[in-house]
C-alpha cells in the first residue's frame, strides 16, 4: 500500500509520514501542490492525505485536477478550517473524506483505512470476532468466553466499534461521534463514563480493553 | 390575524397616514371655502329681496300719498293682473296697532297675515323710517316684510312670500356634498399612490436590513430609486454603510481564521508527534505520562480556541448558521441521551417531560450543543441523589425550554455575571472546566435570536431557561 502525504508544514508532514510509516505503509512526501501533482502522474497511490492550504498549487484545485484525468484515488483532505461551508467545498472538490487540524493520528489512520477498504470493496462482516470476544450484528447478541452478555444499545454500539478496529488506537473524538453522532467535545467525559460500564460488563479484569492515556482505547485479541 | 396584521400595516405606513393628513386638510379646507360662499350667497340673495320689495313699498306709498287708499287699491289690482307677478300682501296699520286696510293676496291663509307682525315701538317714530323682516312659514317658503312710516301715522307693510333660504340652497349643498365626498375619496386614493411610490425606497431600505439580520446576507443592498432626490441619498449613504460594515465584517471574520490557522498547524504537530511516541511500546512510564499531559493540555487549549472563536463570532455577528426547521424535542432529546450515562453514574435523575414536537428553525448541531452545555452544567452543580429536569414548552413565536436542577442555584448577585467568558461563581472554583460553557450557550442562542436566562426556582435549585424562534408557518 502505497500513500501520498501533500502538506506544507514539515513537522506535520515528519509525523505524519513516521506515522504511516509504522503502520506498515510506503509513504511519499510532496511539500507544496505542484510536487503532488507531478509524483502521482509518475508513481500509483492507494490513497492520498492532502491538505487544502497549500503554497502554489492549494489543495483543492490539486484534488479537481487529480479527478478530471484519474478518478479513483481516495482522498482525505487535512485543514485548519473547521466549518460546514469548508468541509462541503472539500467535499465537492472530489475529497472523499475531511479531517479538521488539529487530529489525533489514530483518527487520520482509522479515516485512512476506512477509505481504502472502501475503495476496494471489501464485504460488510455479518460477525465480529477479537480473542473471545464475539459479537453477531444480525442478531445483536455478544459473547464473551461463550458466555451470553447483555449489552444497552449504547454499549453495544461502542463494543462494535472498538471491535472494528481489533489492535488499532480509538479515540474519545472517534467514539463520540460514531456512537452519539456528536462531533463536539462535551465538557464533561461521557466516553469514560460509558467505557467503565461496558468494561464491567465483559471485561472487569482490563484485560481485554487497554486504555491509553494521551491516545485512546485499544482492544486486544491475544489475552 | 391578517386582516390585524393588514390593518396594523397600514396604521404604521407612513404613506398613509400622509395621505390621511392631507385629506383632512383638504376637506376642512374645502368646507371653509364653501361655508363662505353659502353665505355670501345667501346675503346677496335676500338683499337683491329686499331692496325688490321697497321699491315696490316706495311706490305704494306715492300713491297712497298722492291718491288715498282708494287710488292704492286700484294700483295694487292693476299690478296682480299682470302675467308673472306674485301677488303681494299690502296693508296699513293704524298707530294704535289695529289694521285700518289690508289686501291678502288669495294664496295666503288666514294664519300668515296675523304672523305678519308691526315692527316694535313703530309708534314712536318720528322720522320716515323703513323695517325689513323675514318671518319663517314653514320648511319651503319664509314670508318677506318690508314696513315704512307714512306722512299721516300710518305704517305701511309690504310682504311676499318668498323660497326659505335653505329649501332654495339645498341642491347647492346636496352637489357640494357628493363633489366634495368624491374628491376626497379620489385625492386620498392618489396621495397614498404617490407617498407609496415616494418611500418604496425606504421600506426596501427595512426588507434589506430584515434581510440581512435574518439570513446574515452581508452582500444585500438596497436598489437605488431611480430619481436622484434626497431619499436617493439615504439610499446611497445606507448603502456606504452596508459596505463598511461588510468588510469589517470580513476582515474580522479572516483575522479569526488566520489566528485559528496560525494556532492550529502548530498544536497539530506538537499533540502528533507526542501521541505517535505513545502509541508505540516500550517508552518509559515517566516519559509516557508527560507526553500524555501534552496532549491532553493540547485537547484543552484546542477546546478553548475553538469556543472562544465560536463566542467571538457569535457576538460579532459572523457566526455562520446551517439553519433548517426541525424538531427541537428531538434535539434535547439527544442532548439528554449524551449525558444519560453520566448522569446515572453521579445518581442523578436526569429526565425530560413528556409532549409534543416543537417545531424550530435553527442550527441543530450547534442547538444541541447549547442544550449539552446546559445539561453539562446542571449536572455539575447538583449534588448526588438529585434531579435534572427538562421541561419544554411552545408561546406564541418562541419555543421555552427550562432546566431545572436540585442544586444550590445561583446567587442573585452573580446570576447576570455567569454569562460572561470565563467567570467562574464561588461555588464551581472546585469544579473543573472552563468557563466557557454557559457563555457559549447564551452565544448561540443570541446568534439565533433567542433569550437565555437564569432565576432561583422557589424550592430551590437554579432553572435556566432558553427560548429559541419556532419554525416559519
Amino acid at each position: 500500500m502505497r500513500i501520498l502525504v501533500v502538506e506544507d508544514d514539515a513537522k506535520i508532514a515528519s509525523f505524519v509520514v513516521k506515522g504511516l510509516k509504522q503502520e506498515g505503509y510506503a509513504v511519499d512526501h510532496a511539500p507544496d501542490g505542484d510536487t503532488g501533482l507531478a509524483l502521482t502522474a509518475s508513481t500509483t497511490y492507494d490513497a492520498a492525505v492532502v491538505d487544502v492550504m497549500l503554497p502554489g498549487l492549494d489543495g483543492l484545485s490539486l484534488v479537481k485536477r487529480l479527478r478530471a484525468s484519474r478518478a479513483e484515488l481516495p482522498v482525505l483532505f487535512l485543514s485548519a478550517r473547521s466549518s460546514v461551508q469548508d468541509r462541503i467545498a472539500g467535499l465537492q472538490a472530489g475529497g472523499d473524506d475531511y479531517l479538521t487540524k488539529p487530529f489525533a493520528f489514530a483518527e487520520l489512520s482509522a479515516r485512512l483505512q476506512a477509505l481504502i477498504r472502501r475503495s476496494t470493496r471489501a464485504p460488510e462482516a455479518t460477525k465480529l470476532k477479537v480473542g473471545d470476544v464475539e459479537m453477531d450484528l444480525v442478531a445483536r447478541a455478544v459473547t464473551v468466553s461463550g458466555v451470553a452478555v447483555e449489552l444497552q444499545p449504547r454499549e453495544f454500539s461502542l463494543l462494535e466499534y472498538l471491535l472494528r478496529h481489533p489492535g488499532r488506537h480509538v479515540t474519545k473524538t472517534m467514539i463520540l461521534e460514531h456512537v452519539w453522532d456528536y462531533s463536539f467535545d462535551p465538557q464533561t467525559n461521557v466516553v469514560d463514563v460509558l467505557m467503565h460500564r461496558l468494561r464491567n460488563k465483559i471485561d472487569p479484569e482490563k484485560s481485554r480493553i487497554e486504555t491509553v492515556r494521551g491516545v485512546g482505547y485499544v482492544i486486544h485479541g491475544n489475552t | 390575524m391578517s386582516f390585524t396584521g393588514t390593518l396594523d400595516q397600514l396604521r404604521r405606513s407612513v404613506a398613509v397616514r400622509l395621505s390621511l393628513w392631507f385629506t383632512v386638510l383638504f376637506a376642512v379646507g374645502f368646507t371653509a371655502v364653501f361655508a363662505l360662499l353659502y353665505v355670501l350667497l345667501g346675503r346677496q340673495l335676500e338683499a337683491r329681496e329686499v331692496e325688490a320689495l321697497r321699491l315696490r313699498m316706495q311706490q305704494y306709498a306715492d300713491i297712497y300719498e298722492a291718491r288715498g287708499v282708494r287710488g292704492l287699491e286700484a294700483r295694487i289690482d292693476e299690478d296682480s293682473a299682470g302675467p308673472h307677478v306674485r301677488s303681494l300682501f299690502v296693508r296699513l296699520v293704524s298707530p294704535r296697532g289695529d289694521v285700518v286696510w289690508a289686501s291678502v293676496p288669495p294664496d295666503w291663509i288666514d294664519q300668515d297675515a296675523k304672523r305678519v307682525v308691526v315692527p316694535d315701538g313703530w309708534g314712536g317714530w318720528t322720522v320716515r323710517q323703513m323695517n325689513s323682516v323675514r318671518v319663517p312659514r314653514d320648511q319651503q317658503q319664509d314670508l318677506a316684510v318690508v314696513s315704512a312710516l307714512l306722512s299721516d301715522g300710518l305704517l305701511l307693510q309690504v310682504g311676499r312670500s318668498t323660497d326659505n333660504r335653505s329649501a332654495l340652497l339645498e341642491p347647492l349643498r346636496r352637489t357640494f356634498f357628493w363633489v366634495g365626498s368624491a374628491a376626497m375619496l379620489v385625492g386620498f386614493i392618489v396621495a397614498v399612490i404617490a407617498a407609496r411610490r415616494a418611500t418604496r425606497p425606504l421600506h426596501q431600505v427595512v426588507e434589506t436590513a430584515r434581510r440581512i439580520i435574518n439570513t446574515g446576507a452581508l452582500d444585500a443592498r438596497v436598489p437605488l430609486p431611480t430619481r436622484d432626490d434626497d431619499i436617493a441619498e439615504l439610499v446611497r449613504y445606507f448603502n456606504t454603510v452596508l459596505d463598511k460594515n461588510a468588510a469589517l465584517l470580513r476582515s474580522m471574520r479572516e483575522a479569526l481564521d488566520n489566528v485559528a490557522h496560525d494556532l492550529r498547524t502548530p498544536l497539530t504537530s506538537l499533540r502528533g508527534t507526542a501521541e505517535l511516541v505513545l502509541s508505540q511500546p516500550g517508552v518509559d512510564k515517566a516519559a509516557r505520562e508527560a507526553l500524555a499531559d501534552c496532549v491532553e493540555r493540547t485537547d484543552e487549549v484546542l477546546r478553548l480556541l475553538r469556543a472562544l472563536m465560536e463566542i467571538s463570532e457569535a457576538e460579532a455577528g459572523v457566526l455562520r448558521l446551517e439553519k433548517s426547521n426541525v424538531d427541537l424535542r428531538e434535539i434535547v432529546g439527544q442532548a439528554v441521551e449524551l449525558y444519560a450515562d453520566v448522569a446515572e453514574a453521579k445518581q442523578i435523575k436526569l429526565e425530560l417531560e413528556r409532549g409534543s414536537a416543537i417545531p424550530v428553525f435553527v442550527d441543530s448541531v450547534r442547538t444541541r450543543q447549547a442544550v449539552a452545555n446546559l445539561i453539562d452544567n446542571a449536572i455539575k452543580y447538583t449534588p448526588e441523589g438529585g434531579k435534572v429536569v427538562l421541561r419544554l414548552s411552545q408561546q406564541s413565536e418562541q419555543a421555552l425550554l427550562e432546566v431545572s436542577d436540585t442544586g444550590p442555584g445561583v446567587p442573585e448577585a452573580e446570576q447576570p455575571r455567569i454569562w460572561e467568558r470565563l467567570y467562574r461563581g464561588d461555588q464551581s472554583r472546585s469544579q473543573s472546566g472552563l468557563g466557557l460553557g454557559l457563555s457559549l450557550v447564551r452565544a448561540i442562542v443570541e446568534a439565533h435570536g433567542g433569550k437565555a436566562s437564569v432565576r432561583n426556582a422557589l424550592e430551590g435549585g437554579a432553572v435556566f431557561d432558553i427560548r429559541m424562534p419556532t419554525a416559519k408557518g
